[in-house]
């Protein structure tokens, strides 16, 4: 069969999110009739800063206990979505609890209305709750290095310790879901070929109106050189970590920092491998960055793997570097690193949940339109401004170390 | 003009068990200048992908010299091209990333960039491929590149056990010698002439099979200009040959691991090879049936089904924790499903598995992958991202009672291979 000319000239031309408020949330679609999954993504703002100080987890045990909740067939909700064909995860961060749920375009009605059951019913029986802790406790267990040195720069731990969950009780849950998962507040973003089944009315629905508890302060992140923390942990190798802060997603220096950021991976490339190689390597994915833009703390991290070989060096060298890059030109072709910065958020945003996320964070502030957006933002970009933003965030970066038990 | 057919894959969801809907595009077609492609547009995508995969022999056309494949592929990218930059240059200059990668019977070029960028990229990528080209400067820094990932590879312990396990479970072919030499030196070797002569006859348009997905204009394939499609494919059989199953062998690691093989139908008997596709992924998924029965402090079972254009393997690595606990996890496992699984248990686990399966390649760089590696088996339409929706149909036609024959029938006696870290070594 043979498509008309003039649709396949449309299909060159990428609708942006489309945002859109009723039902007491606001909703972000991206309708793509190329993709054969549908994802929707919920927003609530029921993540850490909702926590008290003697609440540390409490806002994870609450989301994993919804996935914990009892659906179809009596299934937890996360395996009774799996077993209907698909998949249901949950990320907890600063501001934000998200739910994302996932499966082939057309089943995402029943995967939907099944994560709406739960959302509007938790089981906040002793049960559910101790199987959401569990769940917790195996997810800490099985941490990467590079995840436990993340969570330590945080300073709180996004999903408690086994001490901290340990003293909640189902009403302590039971009390943060009613606080805080509202309707007012949340939002809810969705993409697949066909937007307008996705459902998203009735995961809204599913929330009681009203806006979330109000926020406690936030602590400020730890910055400066007399910062480092160590921790020991049952791995083979060390993983070293080093945090700045950086700027927000909506700050004027967004485009700069992703290009900074750019130059950060390259100096890490040359620094701990061979220099000039022709491809990315395995060796590639030990040394890096990550720009968490979004966070209420916004950071960028810069990590190493010590499997490769002895990392202090190269960690050391890179540290050095820098700091030095807000007092001179940093090397390089400004071009280049603009190209590199482009690819690299690109590439971050190329499956359906990262376009989820990405329209939901960039909604919140301006347009939904997150590459337009934040293309524009790294083109704009002069040689000057990664100078001053290099002075200005590049500093002393406080410095996590996971090193490996002894005997392990 | 290039032959282009065009496919509306409405089938390919109807199949999957979803509504109807505007269904993607596909495109199928030959350059002018030779070569196939297929091509997957994709506009609200933020990147583009495009897989130029070779069937060729990575291990070379005479004597086998694993690594040269790769070294031949990683010094045309270094060449200079008309313009004067390398296509490496060309690439980082786009913010895109390239790969290089593959087995003893292809070689895999991957590129991978931001939206608005793949004209050039497959432009240049076809540059300097389908006129190759091996410059000293470039052979000595293809050198480099292609001996530190020989050298990576030794520290994959995964991949590691599947090299070994081929090695075992074939007693001859591509699919018996490994694709790249655990050894700087071995690479160091290879003589630029000979990489030379090797680019001439792999890198032929004839050869070659190109994927492109993603943020891409209908007209892309325009953009290449190099080839001569009035040069034929090198000549290249390519024919495995099993070894008797049930063997065992020990070989030396960096850390202690377990494979088990079951050597398994070829890619022409489409539903065989999907049950086992399915089996491998209710046993050996996230949640599969061996990651239940194993806490994650036992041991840590990875399990794929091979499809190989002879026989496809069924390989599973044992590594990390209580090594025996993992194998016994694995024997009761495949036991099991020997046994047809209840209607309702089946109807889940297929339901799973087709989403599982739409997923792995629903990113424009997995989908490229997975259309190319099934091109060069022989069964392009048979990939699981394929718009025709061929494997969705065979993954809606299997049953319990089939997929418990299938296991019966190829998981009876596995190839078992022991790695063990010799006495004086550092893990």
């Amino acid at each position: 069969m043979i498509a008309p000319l003039a649709l396949v000239a449309a299909l060159a031309v990428a609708p942006p999110p489309v945002v859109t408020h009723g039902a007491g949330t606001t909703v972000i679609a991206q309708q793509d009739p190329s993709v054969v999954l549908s994802g929707t993504m919920l927003f609530v703002r029921a993540g850490l800063d909702r926590q008290g100080f003697s609440q540390n987890g409490l806002a994870a045990l609450t989301a994993q206990t919804i996935l914990e909740t009892p659906s179809t067939g009596g299934l937890p909700l996360r395996e009774a979505i799996a077993a209907g064909g698909g998949s249901i995860d949950r990320q907890v961060d600063d501001g934000d609890v998200r739910f994302y749920v996932e499966g082939l375009a057309g089943d995402e009605g029943a995967l939907v209305d099944a994560f709406a059951a739960a959302l509007r019913a938790p089981d906040f029986s002793a049960a559910t709750v101790a199987r959401a802790r569990a769940d917790l406790q195996a997810d800490a267990a099985g941490a990467s290095g590079l995840s436990v040195g993340i969570t330590m720069l945080q300073g709180t731990p996004t999903a408690g310790t086994a001490v901290s969950l340990a003293q909640f009780v189902p009403d302590d849950v039971r009390a943060f879901y009613a606080a805080n998962y509202r309707r007012g507040d949340s939002m809810v973003s969705v993409v697949g070929p066909d937007v307008a089944s996705a459902g998203y009315d009735r995961i809204a629905s599913a929330l009681a109106p009203g806006s979330s508890a109000p926020a406690y302060k936030a602590l400020p992140a730890l910055k400066g050189h007399s910062h480092q923390i160590v921790a020991y942990r049952d791995i083979a190798v060390p993983w070293l970590v080093a945090r700045y802060a950086a700027p927000s997603y909506d700050d004027k220096d967004f485009g700069a920092m992703l290009v900074l950021s750019s130059f950060v991976d390259k100096t890490l490339d040359v620094l701990g491998q061979v220099p000039s190689l022709i491809s990315r390597t395995s060796a590639s994915g030990a040394v890096g960055s990550i720009y968490a833009f979004d966070d209420a703390r916004p950071s960028l991290t810069v990590y190493l793997y010590g499997g490769l070989g002895e990392p202090t060096q190269t960690f050391s060298a890179a540290l050095a570097v820098f700091k030095m890059a807000g007092g001179a030109q940093i090397e390089g072709s400004l071009d280049e690193l603009k190209a590199q910065a482009r690819g690299r958020f690109a590439r971050d945003a190329s499956s359906l949940e990262d376009r989820a996320w990405l329209a939901g964070v960039f909604a919140r502030e301006g347009s939904a339109d997150y590459l337009n957006r934040t293309f524009a933002a790294i083109d704009a970009v002069k040689a000057a401004d990664i100078k001053r933003v290099a002075h200005r965030y590049m500093g002393d970066p406080t410095i996590a170390l996971v090193l490996p038990r002894q005997g392990s | 003009m290039p032959f282009r057919s065009l496919v509306l894959a409405a089938a390919l969801l109807a199949a999957l068990g979803a509504s109807a809907f505007a269904a993607p595009l596909q495109q199928n077609g030959t350059f002018a200048r030779g070569g196939s492609y297929v091509l997957r547009p994709d506009p609200g995508s933020s990147i583009a992908s495009i897989a130029l995969w070779f069937r060729a022999p990575g291990y070379g056309y005479g004597a086998p010299t694993p690594g040269i494949g790769q070294l031949a592929a990683a010094s045309c990218a270094a060449v200079r091209l008309a313009g004067g930059k390398s296509l490496v240059e060309q690439i980082r200059a786009l913010g895109g990333r390239l790969a290089f990668g593959g087995d003893a019977d292809m070689i895999t070029i991957d590129v991978t960039v931001p939206a608005g960028s793949a004209r050039r990229a497959l432009a240049a990528l076809t540059a300097a491929y389908f006129a190759p080209k091996v410059d000293d400067d470039a052979y000595k820094l293809a050198l480099r590149d292609t001996a530190v990932r020989g050298v990576e590879r030794r520290y994959a312990t995964g991949s590691t056990v599947t090299d070994l396990l081929l090695e075992n479970l074939f007693a001859s072919g591509p699919a018996h010698v490994p694709a790249l030499p655990g050894s700087a030196d071995a690479i160091a070797s290879i003589s630029r002439e000979d990489v030379a002569a090797f680019a001439a006859l792999a890198f032929r348009s004839n050869n070659a099979y190109v994927a492109i997905a993603g943020n891409v204009e209908p007209s892309i394939a325009d953009a290449v200009t190099d080839g001569d499609a009035s040069v034929p494919p090198a000549p290249f059989a390519g024919t495995s040959r099993l070894a008797p199953a049930g063997a065992s062998a020990t070989a030396d690691g960096l850390e202690a691991a377990i494979g088990m093989g079951f050597a398994g139908p070829p890619i022409t008997d489409r539903r065989a090879a999907t049950a086992l596709d399915f089996i491998a992924g209710y046993l050996f998924g996230d949640d599969g049936t061996v990651a239940k029965a194993l806490s994650s402090t036992k041991a840590r079972v990875d399990g794929s089904f091979l499809t190989l254009r002879d026989s496809g393997v069924t390989v599973v690595s044992i590594t990390g924790g209580d090594l025996a606990a993992g194998s016994a996890a694995v024997r009761s496992a495949v036991d099991a499903m020997r046994t047809p699984l209840s209607a309702d248990a089946f109807a889940s686990a297929r339901r799973a598995f087709a989403y599982r399966s739409a997923r792995n390649w629903s990113i424009p760089d997995a989908l490229v992958d997975d259309l190319a590696w099934y091109a060069l088996q022989g069964d392009a339409a048979y990939a699981p991202g394929d718009a025709s929706g061929t494997y969705a149909r065979t993954v809606a036609s299997l049953d319990p009672a089939y997929v418990a024959l299938i296991a019966r029938t190829y998981l009876q006696r596995p190839t078992v291979l022991d790695v063990v870290v010799p006495k004086g070594s550092a893990s």
